[in-house]
C-alpha cells in the first residue's frame, strides 16, 4: 500500500506537502527526506518486522520517518509530546526493539535488546504487513495498546478524494492524526501545523496558510468561541470543521453555526480500534448523523453502538479481544436511533445513575456552558447514600466567583432547562484545565483529583 | 457552633434551593418549615442537593460532618423532617465529633 502513496506523492513534487511557521516541505523534499531515512535504517540494520518507536511531533522529518518505517514493513509506535510522561511505559507495553528520537538535530537510535514476540506481531510479520501501535487514552486506568495492520488502514485511501489544506490537530500517536496525514498524502493535500493548540495559534495558522479543514474536538471549539480568537484573523478559507472524540454540546454547535455561517460543520465518528468512519451530519447544526461507509457495518445492542470493520485493529497487546463472535466491537457509546440517523449520547461508562434515572454528562454540560462567565465545565457522578449517585460539576470560570454565587446562578439558570435530577448538587471550582492534551474533557480523572 | 448559627446555615440552604423554584413555589424560611417526609417541601433529589449545601457551609466553618449517610437514613424518626429537627441533629453530630 505504501507504494500507492509514494506514486501519488511523486506525481506532484513541487506541491506543498507540509507547512508551519518553523518548516515547510513539498512532496519532492518529503520523498528525499524519506530516502535519507531509508538509507539510515538500512545502515543501522533495522530489520523488516522490527517494532520501532519514534518520538517527535508533526514535522517533515517525523512524516518521512513514519513513511520509511512503513516501507521497511516495521511495526511503528509513534509517540508524541502529548504523552511524554508515558514514553517509558508505552515502549515497554509495545515491547519496542528500537527507539528513535527526533528531538535533536540528528536522529538518535537506541537498540533496546528486547525481543517483540507478541502473537499479533507474528501475524503482521507473516503477512509482511507494516503495523501501527496506538494507545487508548486510558480513561479507565491503564492505556490499552492497539495493534493495526497499516496496509489495511492505508487501503481506505485508495479512492481519490478532494485535495484539501488541512490543519493537523492530533498527532501521529492518535488515529485522528494518522487518518488526517494519510488522507492528505493520498490526495495531494497540504498539512498545516499550528505552533500550538490554543485557539489563537490555530486561528493564526488557518489565516497564514489558508487552511480549509479543521478536524478538532467539541472542547476546542468551545474554547475557540470563548476566546474570540476568530475575530482577529481571517478564517474565510475555512470550508469544513469536523469534530469527533466526544459528544458535542448543542449550545456550542448552535453558536458555531452563527459565527461561521459559510463553513460546513460535520461530526466524525472514530475509534482507535476500528478507524474513522465516514460520516454525514444531517445538517451543520444537527447532532444527528449517519455513519458507515463501504467497509463498516453497525448494529445497536441495548442502546450501545457496535461496529464491524475491515480495517479494524488486529487486537490489543495488553487486553483481551473485545470482538464478539461475528467480529463486532462494542464501542461503549450509547446512541439514540431514528431511522438511519444516529445521535451519540455519551459513554456508557460515564452515565450517571441518579436514583435509577440516567444522566448523560454532555447534556448537562451543554446547558451549563451557556451560562455567563463559564470557560469550561465537566460533569460527572459522585457517590451519594440517598440516590446512589449524584451529579457534580467542576467549573472553570473566567472571572472569580464564590462557589455559592455560581451555584445560586446555576440553579436559577437550569430550573426551566433541565429536569431536577440532572441539575448538579455539588459544585467544584478549578483553575486547572478541564481537558487533556487532545482537548478532550476529563471526566473520570476528576473524581480522583479532589 | 451555636444552634442559632446552624439555623442560619439551614436557612441559607433553603434560600439556595429556592433558586430552583418559581415565585409561587418558594419554600418558607422558618423554623417550622417541613423539609422532607410528611408535608415536606423537598423530594429525594432536592434533599440530596439541600444536604450537600448544608455540609458545604459547615465545611466553610471547618466542621466536617456527613448528613446524608446510613445513620441519618436509619433513624426511626428522620432528622430531616423540619428545620428544628435538622438543627438538633447537626448540633448532636458536632458535639459528638468534638468528644
Amino acid at each position: 500500500m505504501i507504494d500507492f502513496f509514494l506514486e501519488k506523492m511523486k506525481e506532484s513534487p513541487s506541491h506543498e506537502a507540509v507547512v508551519s511557521s518553523a518548516f515547510s516541505a513539498n512532496y519532492g523534499e518529503l520523498i528525499k527526506l524519506m530516502d535519507n531515512f531509508t538509507c539510515w535504517l538500512e545502515e543501522k540494520g533495522i530489520p523488516e518486522g522490527a517494532v520501532v518507536s519514534f518520538d517527535g511531533d508533526y514535522s517533515p522529518s517525523s512524516i518521512a520517518l513514519f513513511l520509511s518505517l512503513t516501507q521497511n514493513k516495521n511495526i511503528v509506535v509513534p509517540l508524541s509530546q502529548d504523552s511524554y510522561r508515558h514514553f517509558v511505559e508505552f515502549r515497554e507495553i509495545a515491547s519496542t526493539e528500537f527507539d528513535i528520537s527526533l528531538l535533536g538535530d540528528e536522529p538518535r537510535l537506541i537498540a533496546t535488546g528486547r525481543e517483540a514476540k507478541h502473537d499479533l506481531y507474528k501475524k503482521l510479520r507473516e503477512t509482511k504487513s507494516p503495523g501501527l501501535v496506538l494507545f487508548s487514552s486510558g480513561s479507565t486506568g491503564k492505556s490499552k495498546a492497539i495493534v493495526q495492520d497499516l496496509n489495511k488502514l492505508m487501503g481506505k485511501f485508495s479512492k481519490q478524494r478532494k485535495p484539501l489544506r488541512m490543519l493537523i490537530f492530533l498527532q501521529l500517536d492518535h488515529i485522528g492524526g494518522v487518518n488526517s496525514l494519510l488522507y492528505s498524502l493520498a490526495n495531494k493535500g497540504t498539512v498545516i501545523v499550528a505552533d500550538g493548540r490554543s485557539p489563537e495559534k490555530v486561528c493564526k495558522a488557518i489565516d497564514n496558510y489558508k487552511g480549509e479543514v479543521l478536524p478538532t474536538s467539541p472542547t476546542f471549539l468551545n474554547l475557540l468561541i470563548l476566546s474570540k480568537a476568530y475575530e482577529s484573523y481571517d478564517l474565510t478559507s475555512l470550508k469544513l470543521v469536523t469534530y469527533g472524540t466526544e459528544p458535542m454540546q448543542e449550545s456550542t454547535l448552535k453558536r458555531l453555526g452563527t459565527l461561521f455561517p459559510e463553513t460546513q460543520i460535520q461530526q466524525t465518528y472514530g475509534l482507535s480500534e476500528v478507524g474513522i468512519l465516514r460520516s454525514k451530519s444531517k445538517s451543520s447544526d444537527s447532532l444527528w448523523m449517519k455513519v458507515g461507509g463501504e467497509e463498516f457495518t453497525t448494529k445497536i445492542v441495548n442502546g450501545t453502538l457496535w461496529i464491524k470493520s475491515d480495517s479494524a485493529m488486529l487486537g490489543y497487546l495488553n487486553a483481551p479481544s473485545p470482538f464478539d463472535d461475528e467480529g463486532f466491537l462494542d464501542t461503549g457509546d450509547m446512541v439514540e436511533q431514528e431511522g438511519e440517523w444516529l445521535r451519540i449520547l455519551g459513554r456508557k461508562s460515564e452515565i450517571i445513575n441518579v436514583g435509577g434515572l440516567k444522566v448523560f454528562p454532555a447534556e448537562v454540560e451543554s446547558v451549563l456552558l451557556e451560562m455567563d462567565n463559564v470557560e469550561d465545565v465537566v460533569v460527572f457522578g459522585e457517590d451519594n447514600p440517598i440516590t446512589g449517585k449524584m451529579v457534580a460539576a467542576k467549573f472553570k470560570l473566567n472571572t472569580s466567583e464564590t462557589p455559592r454565587e455560581i451555584k445560586a446562578r446555576m440553579f436559577a439558570y437550569c430550573k426551566d432547562k433541565l429536569q431536577p435530577y440532572k441539575i448538579p448538587s455539588k459544585i467544584i471550582l478549578t483553575e486547572d484545565d478541564t481537558y487533556n492534551e487532545r482537548f478532550k474533557r476529563m471526566r473520570r480523572l476528576d473524581k480522583d483529583s479532589h | 457552633m451555636e444552634k442559632a448559627d446552624i439555623q442560619k446555615i439551614i436557612f441559607a440552604a433553603i434560600e439556595m434551593a429556592n433558586n430552583l423554584r418559581e415565585e409561587d413555589e418558594k419554600i418558607t424560611v422558618s423554623v417550622q418549615t417541613a423539609l422532607y417526609g410528611q408535608n415536606g417541601e423537598l423530594d429525594s433529589m432536592g434533599l440530596v442537593s439541600f444536604l450537600i449545601d448544608v455540609e458545604e457551609s459547615l465545611q466553610d466553618s471547618n466542621i466536617q460532618i456527613s448528613l446524608s449517610d446510613e445513620r441519618a437514613m436509619s433513624q426511626t424518626k428522620s432528622p430531616f423532617r423540619n428545620v428544628q429537627t435538622l438543627t438538633d441533629y447537626i448540633d448532636l453530630l458536632i458535639r459528638e465529633s468534638m468528644e
